[in-house]
């Protein structure tokens, strides 16, 4: 008799990576209600053409290079949900498309497809479309009125635009909206990214299931802060700063939904430490001095390059002694 | 004062069309080597002024290449730089004057601070301070028009797509494109573009080499 | 296979020119995995003794590895616990019979762990018997303490060496605690619970003969501690002599005063002492835990050196047919092809897997499960992609060979990658992959 070879351990953890970005997608679902209570269906089909589009692009990526498509693993469709739920509700369906045929074809693929990509493709996706489309950007409707947006795309032009609290930010002066309001997300921005307290909510789960790392989020969270603290752009003491900076614009959902992206982040603490103090910074001075409004996504490029760096330097620190011992002994 | 062993060579058609193909194709100077990025991230962005950029630095390149393979081992190494630097910068004064004068005076000015910056292009320092001193002239002079042929080639494709992308033109003809993206003429655009060629070139090398491979094993 | 790394010196004993490499261990990291139980209904149950199989495979292989030959031609009767091979050299450690019985052949096969190996045939007569009276221990010095642990070949079954050669090695070293490891932190794996639950006082006594031998501070003994077995153990030894481990594997056990280093010696080769001092028997079988899930009745069972694993797979009846057999616990043990393998002490546990839990495998995602996991803070993952890059030069920085082969590190990962594998072929190489490589390559 003849029995199969394998090697140790055989006891695996039934955790699977599909299972993160199971995770991920669930917590989805809260944004999205919460959007299509403001604005209606339009915003849910936003989401669900960015998912279709990058689902079936990363089949045909595959298929492309020969290779059995990995749908199940399910980064393609959250890559998708993401740049879908970061544009406007009032941009037009093609938008997230190009955002996912853009994230899928020149960030994802080529450097290999799953596990292997340098970038963060639905912040390189969101990027892309950023620059190529300024115009659709950040403009967006008033969620106070409470009414549907409208299905098609023509009708878009008769809906009553507002500044969102970035845009205020950014020209300065005083925020016109309250914490609350800013907490509960009754203020104009993109589909999934201004119900802060579901948000936040939603972090802590995927703290708790641990697919997104405390290292990150909280070193990055307290840069901005501080910088936000140190130098505020509005009248409205520091609370008041603090606030509108972390809750304006897609600076929380990047930092919870893109820059935990397993992949494109480092996996020491250290490491992970450093990348999530970096990225705030970067965040902050892609707000100050930037071209946009907002700029995590360019911000979380620049820092997505630094991370294997990073994670080297940080181990190195860490065992700084230990490598010194061994290399006296040896 | 450094003497420099020049290469052997064996004066056969052979060895000049390996120079040429290596610098040109196999280990181009831009996409596999990486010099001489700045120019067209920079100025590649309508066809004209890649061929214009092309042009001057070929210009520039075959005389101080010429010049360094006949008298670059006689000087000393820190008197090099300066001599090429120098003379590139007089003939490039000349290309300027001719532009600008009798072709055109709105390219001149768009293509801005680039055009003199080619005189310290890395790619001319690079091949005429390095591979021209310790190779023969005839291997030096390939090696200098495959290093323009094969810089304008990179520059004259991205530039042109580039054109195409953000202004719906190639060569100043309109050509009607029903979308326009004028972000394309951005650097990132040229960075994309660059590293997707860069990537197809090792691609076609790949295939080339498991070609080869198959047939070696076929004949052995 | 880490278990089993042979000890590298045939050394004498008394000249005390022994490997220095295990002088005492870092202290825990509170890293690691929780791990699901599944001893159950193995560790509740009592030791079962082996029905006499009819023939034994003993190899004849010293405990300091060095090989020995037949002082019995075949055909010759010897009795259990009689000496049945000698080394080579003159103060070597012999080779006992683990039976009486008849030699009927000599054979070689190749196993597992020991490689290849010459054995001894013996058709089996019977199994156990009495040894002679009790005698005092108390009036043993030190040195004939190790001497006896010595000559009767003790193997640790922690890590299949010499206890002899370990517990001479830990004597230069000060303040160390020595502790025997009864916590079975691997799933299935019960062996030292069942004989801590049988002979407590036994194993005491064998670490404190263990103890005296090599000047330790002090002893304990580790194990995992549910209400029902602390009170159950606590009846037959001191509440202060047991410390607990914990809860995550792999975790060392650890002792709250300052300073002491901790060594750490298998229960049965403590137990195996004991009774080499009282009863001058040199250690003829052990204990192994058989589980998984195509076995009918997991147990433990006393099962005498050289029996086939085949035989004890039998004894224990198969439920199903089994897809894996792994010597082994399930965290490190190793997959065999075929059961015709002796049992060697080392053994702690025989698995017949149905089925094993294996993850379809992606790519590497990068989600930093293993570096958060590993207990000698290592870049798993970082080793593995060098070595698949073929970037051997750069793989010392990364100290793989501090690596111990947990196999958390495989454990963790959400793409089902054999990251420990990997690890081990880093570290086992010694950096020496280049030659490795240029010997399979066809080009």
């Amino acid at each position: 008799m003849n029995f199969k070879m394998a090697h140790a351990p055989h006891l695996r953890c039934s955790e699977r990576g599909s299972q993160m970005c199971a995770d991920l997608l669930i917590v989805f679902a809260p944004l999205c209600v919460i959007s299509a209570i403001y604005y209606g269906v339009r915003p849910v089909l936003l989401v669900l053409t960015g998912l279709l589009s990058a689902v079936l692009f990363e089949t045909f990526g595959y298929l492309l290079m020969r290779r059995k498509p990995k749908i199940s693993d399910g980064s393609a469709a959250v890559t998708g949900v993401l740049i879908g739920s970061l544009v406007s509700p009032l941009s037009p369906y093609w938008l997230p498309v190009a955002g996912a045929a853009f994230a899928i074809f020149a960030v994802k693929m080529p450097m290999g497809g799953s596990g292997r990509n340098l970038f963060n493709p639905a912040a390189a996706g969101l990027a892309a479309v950023t620059l190529c489309f300024p115009g659709f950007f950040f403009t967006y409707p008033d969620p106070g009125l409470g009414i549907p947006l409208p299905l098609s795309s023509r009708a878009l032009s008769e809906v009553i635009t507002l500044s969102s609290p970035a845009a205020q930010l950014a020209s300065g002066g005083q925020t016109l909206y309250s914490p609350t309001m800013l907490l509960l997300g009754n203020f104009p921005g993109p589909i999934g990214a201004t119900a802060i307290a579901i948000l936040l909510a939603c972090g802590l789960f995927l703290l708790v299931r641990r697919t997104i790392t405390p290292y990150i989020i909280f070193p990055y969270l307290a840069t901005c802060a501080l910088l936000a603290a140190l130098f505020p752009r509005v009248s409205g003491g520091l609370t008041g700063s603090v606030m509108a900076e972390l809750c304006s614009g897609y600076l929380l959902f990047c930092g919870i939904f893109m820059l935990n992206d397993p992949v494109t982040a480092p996996r020491h603490w250290l490491g992970r430490t450093a990348f999530g103090v970096l990225a705030g910074l970067f965040v902050m001075l892609m707000r100050y001095f930037g071209r946009f409004e907002e700029g995590a996504c360019f911000a979380i490029l620049l820092v997505n390059a630094f991370a294997t760096t990073l994670d080297r330097l940080g181990w190195y620190a860490v065992n700084l002694k230990r490598i010194k011992r061994r290399r006296h002994s040896a | 004062m450094s003497k420099v062993e020049k290469q052997p060579f064996s004066k056969t058609m052979t060895e000049i069309k390996n120079v040429f193909l290596d610098t040109f194709l196999t280990k181009n100077i831009v996409l596999v080597q990486a010099i001489g990025i700045t120019p067209i991230l920079a100025a590649g962005v309508t066809l004209q002024k890649g061929v214009v950029l092309t042009l001057c630095t070929a210009a520039v390149l075959l005389p101080a290449s010429l010049f360094m393979s006949l008298f670059g081992d006689k000087l000393p190494t820190w008197v090099r730089a300066p001599i090429y630097s120098v003379g590139a910068a007089l003939i490039l004064l000349g290309a300027a004057v001719l532009l600008d004068r009798s072709v055109s005076n709105e390219l001149y000015a768009s293509l801005y601070v680039f055009l003199p910056l080619t005189a310290v292009n890395t790619l001319v320092s690079y091949r005429a301070g390095g591979f021209s001193v310790s190779h023969v002239p005839v291997v030096a002079l390939t090696d200098a028009i495959a290093s323009s042929l094969g810089f304008g080639l990179v520059i004259c494709v991205v530039s042109a797509l580039r054109e195409m992308a953000s202004f719906g033109t190639l060569w100043g003809e309109t050509l009607n494109f029903a979308i326009v993206l004028p972000e394309a003429a951005l650097p990132y655009a040229a960075f994309l573009l660059l590293g997707f060629m860069a990537a197809f070139l090792q691609w076609i090398q790949s295939v080339i080499a498991r070609r080869e491979n198959a047939s070696v094993r076929l004949n052995g | 296979m880490s278990k089993f790394t042979k000890s590298d010196g045939q050394s004498s004993l008394i000249g005390g020119k022994l490997p220095h490499h295990r002088r005492g261990e870092q202290p825990p990291l509170k890293r690691g995995v929780l791990l699901p139980f599944l001893k159950e209904p193995a560790a509740s149950r009592q030791i079962a003794n082996i029905t006499p199989p009819s023939q034994i495979v003993m190899p004849l292989l010293s405990g300091d590895g060095s090989s020995c030959h037949l002082v019995a031609g075949n055909y010759d009767t010897v009795l259990i616990g009689s000496i049945l091979g000698l080394p080579e050299q003159k103060d070597g450690c012999p080779v006992y019979a683990p039976v009486s019985g008849v030699i009927s052949s000599q054979c070689s096969i190749m196993h597992p762990l020991l490689g290849d190996v010459a054995c001894a045939v013996i058709d089996c007569m019977a199994t156990g018997g009495e040894f002679g009276r009790k005698k005092p221990v108390d009036s043993l010095t030190s040195e004939a303490i190790l001497e006896l642990a010595f000559k009767k070949g003790i193997i640790d079954e922690l890590d299949g060496q010499l206890l002899a050669s370990k517990l001479a090695s830990w004597r230069k070293g000060k303040h160390i605690m020595l502790i025997a490891d009864g916590t079975e932190q691997e799933p299935y794996g019960s062996a030292s619970w069942s004989v801590l639950n049988e002979s407590a006082e036994q194993v005491r006594d064998g670490l404190a003969l263990a103890a005296r031998a090599m000047g330790a501070a002090g002893y304990h003994i580790a194990v995992k501690l549910s209400k029902k077995r602390h009170q159950k153990l606590s009846t037959m030894l001191n509440k202060d002599e047991l410390i607990s481990v914990h809860r995550k594997y792999p975790s060392k056990p650890a002792v709250h005063t300052s300073g002491a280093a901790i060594c750490r010696i298998g229960v049965q080769s403590c137990l195996a002492l004991y009774r080499a001092a009282a009863f001058d028997q040199p250690p003829c079988d052990c204990v192994v835990t058989v589980s998984g899930d195509a076995v009918a009745n997991p147990q433990n069972v006393r099962v005498p050196f050289g029996t086939m694993v085949e035989d004890v797979l039998r004894f224990c009846g198969l439920a199903q047919d089994p897809e894996y057999v792994i010597l082994g616990d399930a965290m490190t043990g190793i997959t065999v092809q075929h059961t015709d393998i002796p049992v060697v002490p080392g053994i702690t546990c025989i698995l017949a897997l149905k089925t094993r839990t294996q993850v379809p495998t992606h790519a590497c995602i990068g989600c930093g499960r293993c570096v958060s996991a590993c207990h000698k803070n290592l870049l798993p993952f970082e080793i593995m992609r060098r070595l698949d890059n073929m970037q051997y030069e750069r793989l010392a920085p990364l100290l793989p060979e501090e690596c111990d082969g947990c196999g958390v590190c495989s454990h963790v990962c959400p793409s089902g990658l054999d990251v420990t594998a990997k690890v081990l072929e880093a570290r086992d190489a010694h950096g020496n992959i280049f030659v490795k490589w240029g010997d399979g390559d066809e080009f």
